[in-house]
C-alpha cells in the first residue's frame, strides 16, 4: 500500500458544537493504482485530503487516526520532515491552483523557483529542460515557458498546474476538483493526457470530485463519501454495476446516461443531515428507503462483501456486522 | 382585474412559437490600445443564428463556454438588444411586441436562472417575492388569492407545507428548494416559452434530478416549450428531443438529440461528444485530440468558425464560411466536408 | 408584517452585537442626544445671559466650568452648543446622503450618457477644495446656520454618490436584477425596490461618518468667524475665546474638545457600522 488511512476522523469545533467532517474512514491505495473519492458538498472528500497534507489548523479541528504513506504517519510527522514529502513525493493540483502564481513574473521565472526549494543548485538549462519534457506529457507549448500567468487560458493554466506538481516525480498525485471548472473538452483532454503519463511514471493518483463520470472514465477505483463517512468502495465496474449502498444506487439515478437506455433520473429525497448532530444509526438512514429500524439504530460497519468491494450497510453481510 | 392574458388574440398562434433569424450579437471590444488600427472591434458572441421552436418542445443549447448560448438565452428574453436579426413569437416580432405591448411579452416569455442562491431579493419573503410577478400583471382578484395560488403552485413543486415557505426569506432555505421555488414563479404567469440557463449546475448531484423532472413535469402541465442551456451533454440529452451544439457564436450542427450524440457529423460535434464523461462503463470512447482551447470571435474572418482547430480541415475551410445543409436524416450541419446531402 | 418587525429587530440585535466600536459609539450617541434634547433643565443659567462675574475660572459654586469675557455660563453654553453642532451634522450629512444616493443609484443602473455626465461632475467636486468653495459660498450668501448646513450638505455628497454607482453598477448584474426585469418591471421600480435597499449600507456608514465631517466644517467655519452669529455652538465658542486663550484658557478648550468627542462618537459609529454592515456579516 503506497496510502492506507485507517479509522481517520477530522472533527471541528465551531464554538460549542463539534461537527464530525470526516468520521472514521480507512482505505488503502496500491502503488500505481488510481482512486475517485466522490461526494457531495459537505461529504468530507476536501477535508480528508486537507487534514491528510498539514493543511487544517489544529486549533480549530481534531485530527485522529492514521495516514501512513510509504510506512511512515504523516499525521505524526513534523513540519519540517513533512515539508520536505510535499512536492517530492506528494503533489497536489486544485481547482484553482494557479491563482497562487505571481501574476508580475515570467512562468519560467517562477518555476525556476519553485524547483530550486529542492534543488536549490540546479541550473537554469537544466531546470528548463524538465520543464520542457513536462510540458510535451500535457501538449503545453513551448512558449508558455515565457510567458505571464494571466496570458493563459484556463485549461492551460490547470495543464500547468498539473506539470508543476509533477515536477520531482512525485509518487502521489492528489486532484481536488483539478478539472471541475474546466469546459468538457479541455477536461476530456487532460484526463486523457494524465492517464497516459500515469503509464510512463509510476504515479498513483487520487482524485477528488463531485462528478461521478468523471471518475467512472478516468478511475479504477471508486470510493464513495457521504456525510464523512465510507458508503462504498470498490473498483469502477463494482461500483457502477454491481453498486451495494442505497446511496451510491441514488447517486447514479440520479446520473442522465450519455449513451446508454435512457432511465427517468430519480434524486434521493431529503437533505444531508446536521453533522453537529447526526442521526444514532447509519447517516443514510433518514433519506434511504431500504431504512429498517436497524439502520435507525446501530451504525453499520464496512464489511467487505466480494474481493476489494465494500460496504457500509445493513441490507447486506449481516453475520459481518457483529463485531460493530 | 383580469386573469392571465389570452395569447390567441393576440397572435397568430398557426405560426411557430419562436422563429430566431440572423441573430448576431456585437459587443464592442476594448483591446487596451489607445488608438486601435482600422476602427473598432466587436466580438462576436452571437454570429447569424437561426432556429424554430415548436409549442411543447424542448430545444437543447449545448456548448463550450464563450460559444455564445448564455448570450443567445439572454436575447430571447431581451434582458440584451440584439445587433441584427429577427426574433418572432408566432410571428411577431419581440421589437414590436415589447413597444406595443410589453406586459403580454412578459408573461409570454420567462426564464429560470443558473444561480438559485441570487435569484431573490434578500429582504422579501418567498411569498412576496412569489405574490410580486401576480400583482404586477394584475392575476388574481385579492391579495388572498394570490397567496392561494403561491400556495397551490408550492404544493405543486412538493414544496410542503407550503404556507410555512412563503414566511421564510431565501437565506434559510438550501439551493434545491431556491431553485425550485424559481421555477415555479416563472411558471406563475403560465408562459409559452421559458429559456433555462444551466438550472442544476450550481447544485448538487442528488437533488439536480428531482429538480429537472419537477420542471419536465410542470412544463407538460402548462404546455410551456423551453429552451435548455446546458454544458452537460447527459442532461440536455435526458429533457430534449432537438439540440443544437454552438460554437464561436454559431451552430454547427442542429437535429434530433439522440441521432447527434450517437452519429455526431460536425468535427465539433464529435470532438465535443467524444471527450464528454459518462458515466456508461461498456462504451468507452476514445476521446478526439484537439489542439487548445476556442479563441475568442473578435471579427471572424470569413471561415468556417473551427477551421483552426479541426482535425480534418481543408483550403476551403479557411476560405469560406459554410452553412447550414440539411442531411438525410433530417438533421442540418455546417461544415464542407460531410457529404451525406438530402 | 409581524414577521417583518421581527427580522428587523434580529437585524439589529445581529449589528448591536456585531461590534463593540458601534455599541460605545451608539451609547455616547444617545448620551449627546440627550444633553441637546434636555440642555434647557440642565443648564444652570441662560447661555445667552450675561452674568456679572466675568472670566471665572471652572471649579467656581455657580459656574463649574467658569464663563466667558462675557459673564456667559460654559456649561449653559456647552450644553446648548451640541444642538447646533448635532442639527448641522445630521441636517448635512441627511442632504449629502440623499443627493448622493439617488445620483449614484440613478448614474450606476441606467449607466449611458447620464452616468458620464454624474461621475464627471462627481470628479469635479472631488477635485476642487470643497472648504474653500463652502468658505465663498458662506461668505456671499451670509452665514446663517440654514446656510451652512445647506452648503455642506450640498458639497460633501460627491463620496455618497460614487459609493452609490459602485453598488449600483455590480447589483445590475446580479441574477436578482435580470429576474425582476424578465416579470415585467419597471425600471425605476427596480431602482427603488431592489438596488438602492440593496446598495444601501456602505453610504449608510460613510453618512454617519460624514456627520463627524460636518460638524467639523461647521466649526471650521465658526472658527474663522463665519459661522451664525445668533447661535451659540461649539465652533463660535472656540471663536470667541481664542483671544482670551492666555487669560481664560477654558473659554476655547473645553468647547474644542467637546468637538473632538461628539466626531470621535460618530466615527466609532460610522466605522462600527462599515464592519457590522458587511456582507461577510449578514448571515440573518
Amino acid at each position: 500500500m503506497l496510502l492506507e488511512l485507517q479509522d481517520f476522523c477530522v472533527t471541528y469545533h465551531t464554538g460549542k458544537k463539534k461537527l464530525k467532517a470526516v468520521d472514521h474512514v480507512s482505505f488503502g491505495i496500491e502503488r500505481g493504482d488510481t482512486l475517485g473519492i466522490i461526494g457531495e458538498s459537505g461529504s468530507g472528500k476536501s477535508t480528508i485530503v486537507m487534514a491528510m497534507l498539514h493543511q487544517i489548523d489544529k486549533r480549530f479541528a481534531d485530527i485522529s487516526g492514521k495516514a501512513m504513506f510509504d510506512g511512515q504517519d504523516l499525521l505524526s510527522l513534523p513540519k519540517d520532515e513533512f515539508n520536505r514529502l510535499l512536492w517530492k513525493r506528494i503533489a497536489i493540483v486544485f481547482q484553482k491552483s494557479m491563482n497562487s502564481l505571481s501574476p508580475v513574473h515570467r512562468i519560467g521565472t517562477q518555476f525556476e523557483d519553485i524547483y530550486r526549494v529542492h534543488q536549490p543548485h540546479a541550473s537554469k538549462q537544466e531546470i528548463k529542460a524538465r520543464a520542457l519534457e513536462l510540458f510535451e506529457l500535457v501538449n503545453l507549448p513551448e512558449r508558455v515557458y515565457s510567458l505571464y500567468p494571466h496570458e493563459l487560458s484556463g485549461g492551460m493554466m490547470q495543464r500547468l498546474s498539473i506539470v508543476l506538481s509533477l515536477m520531482f516525480n512525485p509518487d502521489l498525485l492528489i486532484m481536488d476538483e483539478a478539472t471541475t471548472a474546466l469546459d468538457v473538452v479541455t477536461q476530456g483532454q487532460i484526463l486523457n493526457e494524465i492517464m497516459k503519463l500515469e503509464e510512463g511514471m509510476n504515479l498513483t493518483r487520487v482524485m477528488i470530485t463531485h462528478d461521478l463520470s468523471v471518475v467512472t472514465s478516468s478511475c479504477r477505483k471508486i470510493m464513495v463519501l457521504y456525510a464523512g463517512q465510507m458508503m462504498e468502495f470498490g473498483t469502477v465496474e463494482q461500483v457502477i454495476n454491481e453498486h451495494l449502498h442505497p446511496y451510491t444506487e441514488g447517486l447514479i439515478r440520479s446520473f442522465p446516461s450519455l449513451y446508454g437506455e435512457k432511465q427517468a433520473l430519480r434524486g434521493i429525497p431529503g437533505t444531508l443531515p446536521d453533522l453537529t448532530d447526526p442521526p444514532k444509526g447509519c447517516v443514510f438512514a433518514p433519506r434511504c428507503p431500504h431504512a429498517t429500524d436497524k439502520c435507525r439504530n446501530v451504525r453499520p460497519c464496512v464489511t467487505e462483501h466480494a474481493a476489494g468491494h465494500f460496504a457500509a450497510c445493513h441490507l447486506y453481510g449481516e453475520e459481518a456486522n457483529t463485531n460493530a | 382585474m383580469r386573469k392571465h392574458i389570452d395569447f390567441t388574440t393576440l397572435f397568430d398562434m398557426e405560426k411557430p412559437l419562436l422563429e430566431v433569424r440572423g441573430l448576431q450579437k456585437l459587443y464592442p471590444y476594448k483591446d487596451g490600445k489607445l488608438f486601435s488600427v482600422g476602427g473598432r472591434k466587436h466580438v462576436h458572441a452571437v454570429d447569424g443564428v437561426s432556429f424554430e421552436l415548436h409549442e411543447k418542445e424542448i430545444f437543447g443549447i449545448i456548448g463550450e463556454s464563450g460559444c455564445g448560448k448564455s448570450t443567445l438565452g439572454r436575447l430571447l428574453i431581451r434582458l440584451e438588444e440584439p445587433t441584427k436579426g429577427e426574433i418572432e413569437f408566432y410571428g411577431v416580432s419581440t421589437k414590436e411586441l415589447l413597444a406595443t405591448n410589453p406586459e403580454a411579452f412578459h408573461c409570454l416569455v420567462q426564464s429560470v436562472f443558473q444561480n438559485p442562491f441570487d435569484t431573490f431579493t434578500p429582504n422579501d419573503t418567498i411569498g412576496a417575492i412569489m405574490e410580486r410577478p401576480l400583482k404586477l400583471h394584475n392575476i388574481g382578484e385579492s391579495d388572498e388569492e394570490r397567496r392561494q395560488i403561491c400556495i397551490d403552485a408550492l404544493n405543486e413543486g412538493g414544496l410542503i407545507p407550503a404556507e410555512s415557505f412563503l414566511e421564510r426569506y431565501p437565506h434559510e432555505l438550501s439551493g434545491g428548494q431556491l431553485q425550485r421555488i424559481s421555477i415555479l414563479r416563472s411558471m406563475l404567469l403560465k408562459p409559452k416559452f421559458l429559456v433555462v440557463d444551466e438550472p442544476v449546475s450550481m447544485l448538487d448531484v442528488s437533488v439536480r434530478a428531482d429538480i429537472i423532472n419537477m420542471l419536465l413535469k410542470l412544463v407538460k402541465t402548462h404546455n410551456t416549450s423551453i429552451l435548455f442551456i446546458s454544458h452537460d451533454i447527459s442532461i440536455i440529452r435526458y429533457v430534449s428531443t432537438r439540440v443544437a451544439v454552438m460554437y464561436l457564436g454559431n451552430i454547427v450542427e442542429m437535429g434530433e438529440t439522440d441521432t447527434i450524440i450517437h452519429k455526431p457529423m460536425h468535427p465539433y460535434t464529435q470532438v465535443l461528444i467524444s471527450n464528454c464523461a459518462s458515466i456508461d462503463l461498456g462504451e468507452k470512447r476514445e476521446p478526439i485530440h484537439i489542439e487548445g482551447e476556442p479563441p475568442s470571435p473578435i471579427d471572424p474572418k470569413p471561415s468556417c468558425p473551427f477551421a483552426g482547430r479541426c482535425f480534418c480541415a481543408k483550403d476551403i475551410c479557411h476560405r469560406e464560411k459554410p452553412e447550414l445543409r440539411r442531411m438525410a436524416d433530417g438533421r442540418l450541419v455546417a461544415c464542407h466536408l460531410v457529404k451525406e446531402e438530402a | 408584517m409581524d414577521n417583518k418587525m421581527r427580522k428587523v429587530g434580529k437585524r439589529l440585535a445581529s449589528l448591536w452585537s456585531a461590534s463593540r466600536q458601534l455599541r460605545i459609539g451608539l451609547i455616547l450617541f444617545v448620551l449627546v442626544l440627550l444633553v441637546a434634547i434636555f440642555a434647557d433643565v440642565l443648564s444652570p443659567f441662560d447661555p445667552y445671559y450675561l452674568g456679572e462675574d466675568l472670566l471665572v475660572a471652572p471649579g467656581s459654586e455657580n459656574h463649574p466650568l467658569g464663563t466667558n469675557q462675557m459673564g456667559c455660563d460654559i456649561l449653559s453654553m456647552l450644553l446648548h452648543g451640541s444642538r447646533a453642532s448635532l442639527t448641522i451634522g445630521i441636517v448635512a450629512a441627511a442632504i449629502s446622503g440623499l443627493i448622493g444616493t439617488l445620483l449614484g443609484a440613478f448614474a450606476g443602473y441606467y449607466g449611458g450618457m447620464l452616468d458620464k455626465v454624474v461621475s464627471e461632475v462627481i470628479n469635479i467636486f472631488l477635485m476642487i477644495p470643497s472648504f474653500f468653495l463652502i468658505l465663498i459660498i458662506v461668505s456671499i450668501f451670509g452665514s446663517n446656520m440654514f446656510n451652512v448646513m445647506l452648503v455642506i450638505g450640498l458639497t460633501s455628497w460627491p463620496s455618497n454618490a460614487r459609493m452609490m454607482r459602485v453598488q449600483a453598477m455590480s447589483l445590475k448584474e446580479r441574477t436578482f436584477i435580470k429576474g425582476a426585469v424578465v416579470m415585467g418591471e419597471s425600471r425605476l421600480r427596480i431602482l427603488f425596490k431592489y438596488i438602492i435597499p440593496n446598495g444601501l449600507f456602505p453610504v449608510i456608514a460613510n453618512t454617519t461618518m460624514g456627520v463627524a465631517k460636518a460638524i467639523l466644517t461647521e466649526a471650521s467655519l465658526s472658527f474663522l468667524g463665519l459661522g451664525d452669529p445668533n447661535v451659540v455652538s461649539w465652533g463660535q465658542m472656540v471663536f470667541d475665546g481664542k483671544a482670551y486663550l492666555q487669560t481664560g484658557w477654558w473659554i476655547s478648550t473645553l468647547p474644542g474638545l467637546s468637538i473632538m468627542l461628539i466626531v470621535v462618537v460618530f466615527y466609532m459609529i460610522g466605522d462600527g457600522l462599515n464592519y457590522a454592515l458587511n456582507p461577510r456579516m449578514k448571515k440573518l
